[in-house]
This record gives structure tokens, sequence and C-alpha cells, in this order.
């Protein structure tokens, strides 16, 4: 047996220990904890970023219209207009008013490309850095992120999808566990985690205890892993119930002034939760906001928007940089693609996926820069192209994991969290 | 003229003389085939030292047969007939009455659309049909080598009436690769995928093999130009509108409502080449060669390609096509290549085919594969019981791929009926099976056995027709519209486009709920003249109250009995009313159907995702995996809202039939858990009603729910 196996070994057990309280997302010690060593030593930056609040701008945000502005060409600038940042050299589109004032924590990337210019291809492939395919489903970067690097809080879901995000809970060919916790509604917390509105303490206590003789039971008859672990589950939803940490998810509890500096919204509102778990150990949060697919009429809709993610994001980096946790806390901004930089006959821009942009701020990223560069007309990169693995690759650097790193699906295939991405080590 | 009704007449009593015959025949036949597969298990079990597991009681075999048959506990009813029968056949008639039932469509249905991903939204179309078409197979209990062979050669038009095999094809749309891949493995237990990008890595097989088998489907295409000939001055309006659409966003979105429908469809069947992928790196073959299709193993296939027609000397065309794109396709015929594939596939000389779908069949009812992993098994594989394995190949050959008859062989035989295992059987070490094993159930047997607790018979539920959405609807209201008349009807409605796509959904929404309710013997408009009726009785009733209370106060005691007596009467009449009417409303409730009537998968947050429902992306994606929120959802969640504070939920309804305790405890014990409680269990709940009875009846349901026992199979 050499090294490795027994490493191997060692961890597996301690795995096993520690299952009763893993379920709900990964166990507490890393089970990747010493597999590291077997990867050959890389030369990428490694970061310190513990958590990441992922918001994805669903449908396909312009970036003309936000981070790759094009004041001085008039036929693709739209009524996108261009303001100064607190970084001088830097300008945005004039939508972005408060994360202008931010500037300085962010690091823009306006060489985004991607080969998929339809809606579901263009998100499954932002997220799991893979092209969709017939016969496998990729794990999200948020369950990559918890299946490497392990769950911070003992208590809470590591992984958290806030607000719609399509039908897939993100775990892929990873165990069921390893999938996203949704949030319907951020005012709704952590659903069922608090007794029925008809339940009283003893009650809830008296149906316990008879519970317990009713399982005893079964548990000594059939002696099996799967029922024990349903055991165990109740054991630590019971826990959850009365746990400190279960706070995080009621934004009630919330300063209403810094509350509401998110916005008034289910978006705001899900990015201050978003805040609030990953303040509490929770490794990943994502929250979607949807309604940037702008065929017809951009300028419409586009304002409102703007204005919605504009509060949150620049809220958020405020509040992380007020509370300390800025240097912890990596805030990604994604989308699946760009949109035309000619404005359609129906006043609007359709897909483009030649160029976008997508944002980096807090975790450790070098803020207060532009990282690459599309031409005067917002049609071609230019400069520094920077594919969707390079970005994912990024994110995983920023959090220390190891990029190359293959893990095997359950048919044995092999993959990488960024597939074959490389991190943009300017930003790191 | 009579002469021949008289023949016919005779002819049909023969007929039938045969049928009856050979129906008896079959049994005879069955039941040898059941006695062989408890050999075969006894057998090996005793080679290695072992015994059977005991045989179950009607109690756990009730509970079993239900949730293996139709996937849900069985309800108060069903169970108190059963256990009281004193029919020494009735386990074997529970099977077939079972095996007959809508019940077992739609748990068959659930265990298919895992492992076949079917899902209502595809890529351009609504799975819809795909999703009719496998309840209708079921339903119609087709022969398994005759389903498979409908989904591999597949084509026409998406939306046609009973032509939703498409599905297999639009599924894996623009990835023919992938397809295949999922086909050898769904239906011959082959694991190739490795090979689609290069040779397999620690299994035989090769890049080479795998193009060969993607040959046999190489130039299907799930296409929308369907019918669109535009030399055809009577598509002329079409083409019109098409042109107009161009300039107005309405239009097109309206015409692409109607022609995505109505157009879509599988074409090609096939040229039995392919090209080789531009990094092709082996050296049997250069990359962009062109190969001709073949099997990996049985028997080879013949197929008749055309003859070579003679090359055209046009220079330039010949320079054009020398120079080839990355992945550019094959050129090739239509000469149906995979009608050959489908054949090779379902071929009893396959020697994967049946081996795979028996290995499937055995894990369904007994819990592990027979035979190795249910995706991915050799040639050679034949598992821990070889002649066991090649037992249940030849029984299911002869049966003729009829998998009810299948399931009943399993179902009947002393091996099935045993207990579960009680400690934990290392995945890797050989099973030999001295009874099922204990299984979690799944997430949709356990949805369907919360309802099951909710309402009575869940069943009556079940549609038996195809349910609608909103581009079937399409289809089936204007497929048979000429060119002009279709171009007539887009532009109509392309001026209200909102209010039209609402319309499609309403319509087919409502259908779809009248059909449920017919189907329960209900329809709304008695439900709402029951409910007028019933606050008519109200007035009369506060009218009388008022003029009894008159009466009283005037001292006429006479006129006031009366009055009370009539309302006493009234007050039985409209309780009565009141309850049938409330329990009706509870039924139809729309939360409470079976989960093979939910969307698939349903949404997210869903009970049955929370329990593990598959995504439907990854072939047999369901897991039972223990999990927090699942604990959660049980201890706080809807279950109070379904049975506890529900008065009138199934059980509660049941439960105020009788004011004696101990008849309240069996009551509840057999609605959840189908069993009588233990003198143990009786003795903690009567403590509890003593304390206070209306607690203790919720406190015990709950209870009952939330226990493992009802979470497992056993």
């Amino acid at each position: 047996m050499n090294i490795f196996n027994k490493a191997d070994e060692l961890t597996r057990r301690r795995f096993v220990g520690g299952a009763a309280s893993a379920l709900l997302g990964v166990n507490y010690v890393s089970q990747f904890g010493h597999a590291d060593e077997k990867v050959a030593a890389v030369s990428y930056p490694k970061g310190t970023a513990k958590s990441v609040i992922y918001l994805y701008m669903s449908g396909g945000m312009s970036h003309l219209d936000s981070f790759d502005v094009k004041p001085e060409n008039s036929e693709v600038r739209g009524d996108a207009g261009a303001i100064k940042t607190n970084v001088s050299g830097i300008r945005v589109s004039k939508f972005f008013p408060e994360t202008a004032k931010h500037m300085d924590k962010i690091a823009v990337v306006n060489s985004l490309t991607t080969t998929q210019g339809a809606h579901e291809e263009g998100r499954y492939i932002m997220h799991t850095s893979y092209a969709k395919r017939g016969t496998i489903r990729h794990p999200d970067m948020g369950a990559w992120v918890t299946k490497l690097s392990g769950r911070i809080s003992e208590t809470l879901p590591p992984f958290v999808k806030v607000g719609g995000g399509g039908r897939s809970l993100g775990g892929g060919f990873f165990e069921p566990r390893y999938a996203a916790l949704p949030v319907g509604d951020p005012k709704a917390g952590l659903q069922y985690s608090t007794r029925h509105r008809t339940v009283t303490e003893g009650v809830f206590n008296d149906r316990l205890s008879m519970l317990k003789q009713m399982n005893g039971t079964f548990q000594s008859k059939y002696k099996q892993k799967q029922v024990n672990a349903y055991d165990a589950m109740y054991k630590d939803a019971v826990k959850l119930m009365t746990s400190e940490d279960l706070k995080a998810f009621d934004i009630a509890q919330e300063d209403a002034k810094n509350a509401a500096r998110y916005g008034d919204n289910k978006f705001g509102q899900g990015v201050l939760l978003a805040r609030r778990l990953v303040e509490k150990g929770v490794r990943f949060v994502e929250v979607n906001l949807g309604g940037w697919d702008n065929h017809n009429d951009i300028y419409s809709r586009f304002g409102e928007n703007t204005n919605t993610l504009d509060t949150a994001l620049s809220a958020l980096l405020g509040d992380l940089k007020a509370r300390g946790l800025l240097d912890s806390t990596l805030v990604v901004l994604a989308t699946e693609f760009g949109r035309t930089p000619k404005i359609n006959q129906n006043k609007g821009r359709d897909h483009y996926p030649k160029a976008f942009s997508g944002l980096l701020a807090g975790g450790g990223i070098k803020g207060g820069q532009v990282y690459g560069k599309t031409d005067a007309g917002g049609m071609n990169v230019i400069e520094n192209k920077v594919k969707v693995q390079d970005f994912n690759a990024t994110i995983a650097s920023a959090l220390g994991l190891p990029v190359e790193k293959i893990l095997f699906s359950p048919t044995g295939r092999p993959f990488q969290v960024a597939h074959k991405g490389k991190p943009i080590t300017a930003l790191l | 003229m009579r002469n021949m009704k008289v023949k016919f007449l005779f002819c049909l009593i023969t007929l039938c003389c045969v049928g009856l015959l050979s129906a008896e025949l079959k049994d005879s036949i069955q039941k040898k085939f059941s006695e062989e597969i408890r050999q075969l298990v006894d057998k090996k079990l005793t080679e290695n030292n072992l015994s059977p597991n005991k045989p179950i009681s009607d109690e756990v075999f009730l509970r079993r047969v239900y949730l293996d048959v139709v996937g849900r506990i069985p309800t108060l009813h069903e169970s108190n007939e059963f256990l009281s029968s004193k029919d020494s056949q009735k386990r074997n008639k529970l099977i077939d009455r079972l095996l007959d039932s809508p019940g077992h469509v739609s748990h068959n249905f659930n265990y298919w659309a895992d492992t076949l991903r079917a899902t209502n939204r595809m890529r351009n179309v609504s799975g819809l049909p795909y999703i009719n078409y496998i309840k209708k197979s079921i339903r119609e209990n087709k022969p398994y080598d005759k389903m498979v062979s409908e989904l591999l050669t597949s084509n026409g038009a998406a939306y046609e009436e009973g032509n939703g095999a498409t599905g297999y094809y639009f599924r894996d749309q623009n990835m023919p690769l992938d397809n295949m891949s999922n086909t050898m493995q769904v239906f011959l237990g082959t694991s190739m995928v490795c090979a689609q990008c290069h040779d397999h890595p620690f299994d035989r097989w090769t890049q080479m093999d795998f193009y060969k088998l993607a040959a046999f489907t190489s130039g299907t295409k799930a296409s929308r130009n369907y019918g669109f000939n535009k030399k055809d001055p009577a598509v002329k309006p079409l083409l019109d509108l098409r042109m107009d659409a161009k300039e107005d966003r309405d239009l097109n979105n309206t015409a692409r409502q109607f022609t995505d429908v109505l157009y879509a469809n599988i074409e090609h069947n096939g040229t039995g080449l392919i090209r080789l992928p531009h990094d092709y790196d082996y050296d049997d073959a250069k990359p962009h060669d062109i190969i001709k299709a073949g099997v990996p193993y049985g028997k080879d296939v013949a197929i008749k390609y055309p003859e070579p027609k003679e090359e055209k000397k046009n220079s330039k065309k010949k320079k054009k096509a020398a120079k080839i794109r990355k992945n550019m396709p094959a050129p090739g015929e239509d000469i149906n290549s995979r009608a050959s594939f489908a054949e090779w596939v379902t071929s009893i000389d396959n020697p994967m085919f049946t081996k795979t779908i028996v290995n499937r069949m055995w894990d369904r009812y007994m819990g592990a594969p027979l035979v190795g992993p249910l995706l991915s098994m050799s040639t050679k594989n034949m598992g821990a019981n070889r002649e066991l394995t090649d037992a249940l190949i030849k029984q299911m050959q002869a049966v003729n791929f009829d998998l009810k008859d299948f399931a009943r062989i399993i179902l009947k035989s002393k091996a099935y009926q045993r207990e579960t295992n009680t400690e934990d059987v290392d995945a890797k070490a050989k099973n030999f099976f001295a009874g099922p094993m204990l299984r979690r159930l799944s997430a949709e047997q356990l949805w369907d056995s919360m309802i099951s607790v909710a309402i009575e018979n869940p069943d009556d539920k079940l549609p038996v027709k195809a349910p609608l959405d909103s581009n079937t609807l399409v289809y089936e209201k204007y497929s048979d519209l000429k060119p002009d008349e279709l171009a007539k009807t887009i532009r109509d409605a392309a001026k209200d486009y909102k209010g039209f796509r609402k319309s499609l959904s309403t319509e087919a929404r409502d259908m779809n709920m009248q059909m449920q309710m017919a189907s329960m013997g209900m329809d709304m408009n008695s439900m709402k003249a029951d409910s007028s009726k019933l606050d008519n009785l109200k007035k009369t009733y506060k009218t009388l109250s008022s003029k009894a209370k008159k009466a009283r106060n005037k001292g006429d005691k006479e006129k006031a009995k009366d009055l009370y007596a009539q309302m006493d009467e009234l007050r039985t009449q409209m309780k009565s009313m009141q309850n049938n009417l409330s329990s009706k409303k509870n039924k139809s409730r729309r939360e409470f159907v079976r989960a093979s009537e939910i969307s698939s998968p349903a949404q997210p947050s869903h009970f049955l995702r929370r329990f593990g429902q598959s995504e439907r992306d990854i072939i047999d994606g369901g897991s039972k995996e223990a999990s927090i929120p699942q604990a959660l959802t049980l201890l706080n969640g809807k279950v109070e809202d379904y049975l506890i504070n529900n008065n009138y939920s199934f059980i509660a309804r049941n439960l105020r039939d009788t004011e004696d305790v101990s008849k309240k405890i069996e009551i509840a014990y057999m609605s959840i858990l189908t069993r009588k409680p233990t003198t143990q269990e009786s003795s903690m709940f009567k403590q509890r009603f003593e304390k206070d009875a209306v607690q203790a009846q919720k406190d015990m349901v709950w209870v009952l729910v939330n226990s493992n026992e009802f979470m497992f199979n056993k």
C-alpha cells in the first residue's frame, strides 16, 4: 500500500465518521483534504477567498450597455452613455452610478467569449464550464466548490440557489448532497425550518419522543446504513431548527436600514440573504436576476433592471467591506452572452456570444482594473481573450482550488473544475 | 348471408375457446417459470451454505406489492378488502389486478421517464407527445422489444397522434453521438460513452466501434421544414407570411407558435455512413474518412448500400468537396439503416438485449441487479447466479418481451414473497438473493403514498386520455388547415398574440381539468349546483330558526317544537351534504395528483425533488440519499396541511368514523403502515389519547408518516 492509498483510507474513514452531520451538504472535514497532494504543484496563484456570491444575469446582459461602453461610437452606443467611476480611466454605462463608486474593488472582464449563442446552452456552459451534452449533467461551479473545499458551517447547507435558476439544482453527476438547496422567496427563509404554525413546542417534543420509540423497533430490526441515515438526518434537522446559524436565513433579522440599501425587491433581498449566509459559513450562493433578453425595445426595461442590479451590487460591496468580509468573499457577476452591437429594427439587441462582460470583485481579486478589450464596435475581442472556462478557473483559483485536479464521474470519465480553463493571473 | 353469420359466430366461439385454453396454458407455464426462479435461487443459496429468508405475511406482501406494482401504498379500503379475504388465491389475484390497473401505468411511467430522461420541455418541442407515448405504450402493454424498435425507428411529425416516439430523437437533438451512447447504455447495458472521443481506457471498445454504430443513425435530423415546398403555389400564402413576419415581431412569434408545432419532425432514416472526426488518432483509418455501419458484437448486420453514382466531371464542385470542414456530415442516401440497427438491437441473438431488460426487471422487483450495473455490463458478464440469469433470459423470450407477464412471474415467485434482508448487503459482494432488498421508497412512491392517505383511491384521478398542452393543442386544432387557411389563422391570431397564447394554455388546462373530473365521475357544474343547494338550505335553516324563536317567544310551544324538529332534520341533511361536498373538494384539490401527472421533472422546490426525483438529465438519475431538507419537509411541511389539519382528508374522515380509541389507532396504522399496531405501540398512543384525544389523533398521524418504516419498502 502506498502513501496515497493510506491518505485516502484515512479520509474515507473520517468521512464515514462524520457522515451523520454531513448529509445536508458535504462533510465538515474536507473529503479531499489529502487528495490534493496527488496533484503536481501548479504554478497558478492560489487565492484565499472562502465563499462566493454568484450573481447570475439570466437572458444575456448587454455588454455595451453595462461595462463595455462605446460612447464614441454612435452606431453601437445606444442610450448607454458613459460615466466616470472612482478609478480614473474606467468608465461604465450611466445605468450603474452606484457600482461606479466601488470600481476600486471590481475587476471588469470585457473580453469574455463563448461558443454558445442559445440561452440554455449558454447558461449551462457558464455554470459548468462544459458544453451541454446528452450523456451527462456536469456539476455547477457551486457544486465543484463545495465538493473540493468542503463546508465551513456544520449546520448550514454549503450551496444555495436563490430565485429561479431553471429546473436544475446543479449537482450534476456528483452525489445529490452537492446539489444546491433552492430558496424561492428570500423572505420566506429556509423552507420548513420552523415548526408548523399549528404545532406548539410541547407538542413537537412529544411527537419526537413518540417517533423515537416507533423508530427504535424498526432500527433494531433493520441495521442498515440507509435506515440509520434517516435517523441521523432527523437528529440534524431538529438541531438545525434550534441552531443560531439558522437566523442567517431570516432576513427580517437584518437591520432595516441596511436591508433597504439592497433594494426592496426579490433580487435585492436575495443578495442580502446571500451576504447573511456567507457570513455564517455558506460556501456558494447563487442569486438570479432575469429580464436581460432584450430583443425588443431594450431601453424600455433596461434602466429598471440595471437599477435593481446596481443597487444590490453596490450595497453588497459596501456591506462586505464594512464587515471585513470582502477579502474572504468573492463576488461574481456573470451572464450567458452579450448582445449585438447593432440595434435591431425592434429597437432591441439580439444574442451575441462573441464578446461580453463579467465582473469579479473581492475575494482577493485585484480590483480597479479592466481586463481584456473589444474593438471600437464591441464586435470582437482584440486583447486578452477570456473563455468561459478561463473565467471559471479564475474563480476556482481565487478560492485556492486545484484547477488541474481531475475527478471522475461514476462512469469513470475525467472532469476538472473549470474544464481546461486557465486562471487570469493578472486578476489574482 | 345467414350462412355467413353462422360461420362467423362459429369462428368466434372457436377463437374464444382457443383463447381460454391458451390463457390456462399461459398460466401453467408461468407458474412453472415462477417455481423455476425459486428453485434456482434456492439452489445457489444452498451451494453457498445460506438459507432463504422467511416467507412474508399478507400484510407485508400487500404493502410491498402495491408499492412495486402501482407505486403507492394501498388505501385503507384496499387493505381491509385484501386482508379480510379468505380466498387462497388472493395474492395471485391481487398481482393480476394491480398489473392491469391504471396505477401500474403511472408507476411504470415514473420508472421509464427516469431511464429515458423524458421531460415536459425539450429543446424546441414539447415533451408531452413523448410522455404520452410512453404512457400509452405501458397502458397497451406493448412488448418491450417492439417499443424499443419504435423508438429507434421513429420518424415523421412530432405532434402527430401516436407518433410521440419521435421524442427519442428530439430528446438528444443535435447530439446524435450522445444519442447513440444513450441507446447503447439504456437498451444494451453497454457503456461506450468514452469511445465517443477515444478508445475506451479500460474496456475493449474502440472509437472505431463507436463510429460504426453511429453510422446507423447518421443523417437522422430533427427539422422544422416539413411540407414546405417553395415551388408549390399552394404554400405561397405561407411564404408571404414569412416575408411579412420579418418586419413584424408579433406576427413572427405567432407564426412560430404554429410552425414550430406543425412542422416539427424527425426526418431521414439513416445513411449507414459516417465521417470520422477531424482528430481521429488511430492507425486503422484517417481523420474524415467515411466509414460504413457495423456492430461490435452479436450477429453481423448486412446493409445494402446503393451503387456509388458516377462522379460528374465538374472540377469546381470536386474541388469544393475535397475541402472538408470540421465535422462535415458524410454524404449518403436514405437507406433506412436505422431499421437494420433496431433489428440488431432487439434481436434475441443480441447477447445484451434480453440480458439488459432481465437485469433491469430483477433490479426493479428484487431491489438489486442480478447480472451487473444496469448501464454497464459486458457480453461475458452473467452475474453471480448464471443459471438463473440464463433461465430468466429464456423466460423473457418465451413471454415475447411482455413485461407485464415477466413481472407477474417474478412477483408470484416465492423468491419474491420473502422477507427482505435486515443487514446491509455489500455492494461488491455476490448477492444470492435470500430475499429482496430493503429499499427506501422512490420520491414518486413517497409522494403517491402520501396522496393515498389524503384521498380515497388516488388512481381515479389518472387521466384515461392523453393530457394536452398549448403545443399539442395547436396541432390538434390546426394541423388539417390548408396553407391559405393556416396563413389567415396565423394573421388573425397575431392581432392579439399574448391573448392567443394565453387562450391556448387556458383551453388546454381546462380540458385537462375536465378530463380529470370526468375520470373521477365528477363534474364542475354538479359540484357548483350542490354548493348552491347547500347555500339555499342554510338560508332556509336561518328562516326556520328565526321563526322558531318568534314562536317560542310568543309561547306557541307546539309550533316551536315542530319547527325545531324540522331544523334537526335539515341539520342532518346539511351535514351530510357538507361532508359529501367537502370530500369531493378535497379529492379534486389540484396538488393531490400522482407524481406521473405533475410536470416531468417537478419544480425544484417540490416535495418530489427534495426526495430525489431525477432532473431527467442523467439516465436513471433518481436518488434515494437521505438529506436534512427531506427531514424538515416531513417534520414541518405540508403533511400537517394535507393530512392532519385537513378535516376532509381521507384519513381524517376514517378516523372520525369511530369513537373507539383502539380502532382509531388501528385505522391510522392500517392507513399509513399497512399493518396493525403492536401492543406496545397501541398502548403508547392510548396514553396519549387519555391526555388529549384531539391532539393525540393529530400526533399519531404525524408520527406514523414521519416514521422510518413509512419511508421503506420492506
